[in-house]
């Protein structure tokens, strides 16, 4: 039977057990994947930055689609929301709240950050409980 | 458990490659993967996965032209192909106007190009894993 995990609170950076049903429960290789996210999260950061600077629609809705897949594996909703809303504005070619959004962005970023670089987060993620134990 | 069957997944993500290589070999399946869609074309004729999982959204070739592509090829011309779409945000699945009508076209587009099934990133590995043994039975038989 799969088993799948209900929505974490809104206000955690991430959602440990969602992350966890990405993996199948695989720990392993939920630290792979984060490992790889931190290595390339700043990157994809600035690429964004940079999109919004030159004003092209299409550059922004690219280069936050992009973000919006890494955070949406690590399940980092707060800046996933904010990415989405930029993959929106590119695709409106809007770019009138792009600033503000990236402003929010790199302080949900910080936030995914600081949550990684706790020693005890792979033992959080073990904890968590699937949607059929919480029934 | 062997499920002898070659499975390609094309993607710019490398988190979302890493996830469906490890997921997928885990379950026995014989995982090739391409970061984009010239390698990925190359990688499809010369393996002839019984499956190709394929990104819509990359740059240089998008996963519609790609199918397209594999559709052309005589050699790869049957391959199956699941879609998948990173496209809207997955608690808000039809609150924006802009953001529903691209996904209804990307599925139009996708079905019209010759894919058989989408699923829409992040993906969950158990679903995963039941899309994909639920297309290759249906390849199969």
């Amino acid at each position: 039977m799969i088993q799948l995990s209900p929505p974490a609170r809104k206000s955690d950076p991430i959602d440990l057990a969602y992350a966890r049903d990405i993996v199948d429960g695989d720990l392993e290789l939920l630290q792979e994947i984060v490992t790889l996210f931190l290595f390339d999260c700043s990157y994809q950061v600035a690429a964004l930055q940079e999109a919004v600077a030159s004003g092209s629609g299409n550059a922004v809705t690219a280069k936050a689609h992009r973000l919006k897949c890494s955070l949406g594996n690590i399940g980092g909703w707060q800046a996933y929301q904010l990415v989405c809303e930029m993959e929106l504005m590119g695709l409106r070619n809007d770019l009138s709240g792009a600033d503000e959004c990236l402003f929010h962005l790199t302080a949900a970023m910080e936030d995914i950050v600081a949550f990684f670089a706790q020693p005890n987060w792979a033992e959080q993620a073990e904890d968590g409980a699937t949607f059929d134990e919480a029934q | 458990m062997n499920h002898s069957h070659r499975i390609l997944a094309i993607d710019d993500d490398p988190l979302t490659l890493h996830i469906v290589e490890h997921v997928l070999q885990k379950h026995g399946y014989e995982v090739f993967t391409a970061g984009n869609g010239h390698d990925g074309l190359e990688l499809a004729r010369v393996l002839k996965p019984d499956l190709v999982i394929l990104d819509i959204m990359m740059p240089g070739l998008d996963g519609f032209q790609v199918c397209r592509k594999l559709r052309e090829n005589p050699e790869t011309a049957v391959i199956t192909v699941l879609m998948l779409t990173a496209r809207g945000a997955i608690d808000k699945p039809v609150s924006d106007p802009v953001d529903f009508a691209q996904r209804v076209r990307d599925q139009l587009n996708g079905y019209h190009v010759g894919a058989s099934d989408f699923l829409t990133k992040p993906v969950k590995a158990a679903v995963l894993v039941e899309r994909v043994r639920s297309l290759i039975w249906s390849g199969r038989n």
